[in-house]
């Protein structure tokens, strides 16, 4: 959250394994390593608060080293599919949920990735481009002034979209 | 503000300060009677609340022990989290965005609508929906819904250009920017939106209708009126002859006090209110207050619903504007030709960015992951609102291993999804697909459910107490001076967003109690 850098709470090679794993589980070539080794920071601290937690995450970035050689001269390829063999471990779920969670908490990483954050000083949007967007017409706002269809089909036109190719399977992704 | 001394048997008590609480109590104490509001949560100002998705959650949201098991997704992506819920003055409705559809009338009769769905313990409102009808437009009124009664209607944000323009070009008609429970124009003393997308932070601008901005204030000029944060209710006492008679409850300083009622009505919303019956079980009640039938904390409802997400070639810039301003109701029909019983309503979503990684794809890593939240600008989102089926099985229940910070059971959420459930979002999702593409999409993705923000119908409504929990005047069966004036009341859940009916029934039940009060019977 801050950008000042927190008191590290885990060993340098504990930290640099993290960092390596970190630019792994979101590899964003954009982003320097700054914010990933903020994340890994605020990591630690919050591993500090439970012992168990703390030996986990020692154990898991040992382990992580031991298979690795040295993780941050390891390749992407290299990191992702440790990670992969690891998805399942509580290790993962820790360092995973809370690197994303911090990661993306950082002012910096909002700058880059274009997320300005809080806008009420500014005034909002208001009269900053709410409604801008240049590449579709301006649609209708109001209600139809024509009665919904409670009970049964649509009409012509919309049923046969409806009936158009069905989607892929739940959680599936589509691309265009 | 005015004072009641705790062993004050006149007044009417009412549990928690959410939609449902607060317009009961303002009725209340307009109409005359006493009334003593307890809140779990701290008041906090709206100068107070902050533009931050991270530390407004932390601010505004109920983070005690809770825990979600069954085939719905929150239990393995959120565990810990099974709904979305506000602990301060004002409930939920600080979270909240502000879509406010009615119900349909077949929705208020969907055993006679949709016939017997195996699975499924579908039953009749038994209230005559015509007669909600002016507590609607009283609630419109005193939300300031946009679209409504010369309202303006809410302006197009980018997200809804988007959505609106795929509802168009694939073949929908009924889409709109509401109706919107947030100023366009200043109204009831509270200005406009300056459209600056932090609705579920509370809103710092006082633009959107909360009962912390509208009801409760008015409800302390009433001088009929106290309210008591940082009160947690643990227990509802029922006299020799089984009325209600007290409600205990632990102060900021964890000091267990004991306020007197003539009447109490509970509005903690579907999880706390039956936990709230079911640790009042007293003689005569073993089983909770209203729970003689078994039905107390089942038949828990929290919509049919999912995300899907579009990126496009141009820029959206999502997190401007009103978080939700956007809604289709053509599917919001029941149409059994589509493979389920019931419809659904499409409606505009917009995230900051922790939000959107948080839920685009809970659990995710990786390089496709970050492929698409470099595309976060490119993105615009739509959330699916459909009826889920009520199933007996889905319940909420005391922990045997889990306790709140007060040291109480836990509440456990045990949700299963129908397969109607299924196949309605497997329909929605295709839709929306279908929706981005149609204005150019070069990325469609499906996400699951959020923890829920719609939690319906664990104590439900019914003529016969054989059948629910309450009568059809929220009235618990059997402790004749025992309200529930919430979502739980809820026999089925309908498509709609629930608040503006939840304060519909509020409404009509103070009518009700004003009327009971004056014949002498409460
Ligand atoms: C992000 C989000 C967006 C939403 N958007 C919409 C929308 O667009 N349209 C819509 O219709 N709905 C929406 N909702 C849902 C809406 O917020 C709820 O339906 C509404 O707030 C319910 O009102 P309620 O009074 O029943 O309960 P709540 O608002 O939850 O209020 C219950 C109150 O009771 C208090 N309480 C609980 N237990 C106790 C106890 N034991 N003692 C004392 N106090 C207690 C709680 O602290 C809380 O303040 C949204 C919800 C979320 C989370």
């Amino acid at each position: 959250m801050t950008e000042d850098q927190p008191a590290p709470a885990v060993p340098d090679a504990t930290a640099s394994t993290l960092l390596a794993l970190a630019r792994a589980l979101y590899p964003h070539p954009g982003i320097p390593d700054g914010p990933y080794e903020r994340a890994v920071a605020l990591l630690a601290a919050d591993a500090a608060a439970s012992s168990e937690l703390s030996a986990l995450v020692a154990a898991g970035a040992a382990e992580a080293a031991a298979a690795l050689g040295d993780p941050g001269a390891a390749s992407l390829e290299a990191r992702t599919a440790w990670l992969a063999a690891h998805e399942g471990e509580a290790f993962f779920a820790f360092v995973r949920e809370r690197i994303c969670f911090h990661l993306y908490d950082d002012r910096e990483v909002w700058q880059l990735l274009g997320y300005p954050g809080p806008s009420y000083a500014l005034g909002g949007y208001l009269h900053r481009g709410f409604d801008e967007l240049p590449w579709l017409p301006d649609p209708r706002v109001e209600e139809l002034d024509e009665p919904l269809v409670e009970l049964g089909p649509l009409g012509a036109s919309a049923a046969s979209e409806a009936a158009a190719p069905a989607a892929a399977s739940a959680g599936a992704e589509v691309t265009a | 503000m005015r004072h009641y001394e705790l062993d004050d048997a006149d007044v009417a008590v009412v549990v928690g300060s959410g939609p449902g609480g607060a317009s009961l109590a303002l009725r209340l104490a307009r109409a005359g009677l006493d009334v003593v509001m307890l809140e779990s949560g701290r008041w906090i100002d709206p100068e107070d609340f902050v533009d931050d998705e991270r530390i407004a959650f932390a601010q505004l949201s109920w983070l005690e022990a809770r825990r979600a098991t069954g085939s719905w997704t929150l239990a393995h992506d959120f565990p810990a989290l099974p709904a979305w819920n506000g602990h301060a003055v004002g409930g939920t409705a600080l979270l909240w965005t502000g879509l406010t559809p009615r119900f349909k009338d077949h929705e208020f009769r969907t055993r006679s609508s949709y016939g017997e769905i195996a699975g499924a313990s579908l039953a009749d409102w038994p209230i005559d929906p015509a007669e909600l009808a002016p507590y609607y437009a009283e609630s419109e009124r005193a939300m300031g819904v946009s679209h409504r009664e010369g309202r303006p209607p809410m302006p197009a944000n980018t997200s809804y250009r988007v959505f609106a323009n795929g509802a168009e070009r694939v073949g929908y008609r009924h889409y709109a920017t509401g109706p919107y429970a947030t100023n366009v124009e200043p109204y009831d003393g509270r200005p406009g939106t300056i459209q600056d997308g932090f609705n579920s932070q509370g809103d710092r601008h006082r633009s959107k209708w909360t009962p912390l901005v509208s009801e409760i204030p008015k409800a302390i000029a009433t001088d009929r009126f106290e309210l008591r944060p940082e009160s947690h209710a643990v227990r509802i006492t029922l006299d020799a002859a089984g009325r209600a008679d007290g409600v205990e409850y632990l102060d900021r300083d964890g000091v267990l006090r004991r306020q007197r009622a003539a009447l109490v009505a509970v509005a903690g919303n579907a999880i706390e209110t039956p936990r709230l019956l079911l640790l009042s079980a007293t003689a005569g009640h073993e089983h909770g207050l209203g729970n003689a039938s078994d039905h107390l904390g089942r038949h828990y409802m929290r919509h049919t619903t999912g995300v899907v997400y579009g990126q496009f070639p141009d820029e959206v810039h999502m997190y401007r504007g009103e978080n939700m301003a956007g809604i289709v109701a053509d599917e919001s029909r029941h149409d059994p030709e589509r493979g389920f019983a019931g419809g659904y309503y499409l409606e505009t979503i917009s995230q900051g960015l922790p939000s959107f990684t948080t839920f685009m794809e809970p659990g995710g890593w990786g390089a496709d992951f970050t492929a698409r939240v470099e595309g976060y600008p490119r993105t615009a989102a739509s959330w699916i609102c459909g009826e889920d089926l009520p199933q007996p099985g889905n319940r909420v229940t005391l922990s045997d291993e889990l306790v709140d910070r007060w040291g109480l059971p836990a509440p456990e959420v045990h949700y299963d999804d129908h397969p109607n459930d299924v196949a309605m979002r497997e329909h929605a999702y295709g839709r929306v697909e279908a929706m981005f593409r149609a204005v150019g999409a070069e990325r469609v993705w499906r996400a699951p459910a959020m923890p829920s923000g719609h939690n319906l119908g664990t104590a439900r409504m019914s003529a016969d107490p054989a059948d629910g929990v309450v009568d059809p005047e929220g009235r618990v069966h059997g402790v004749p001076n025992l309200f529930v004036s919430d979502g739980s009341v809820f026999t089925t859940g309908a498509a709609a967003n629930p608040t503006l009916t939840i304060m519909a029934l509020s409404l009509r039940q103070g009518d009700r109690i004003v009327d009971a009060r004056r014949r002498g019977e409460l």
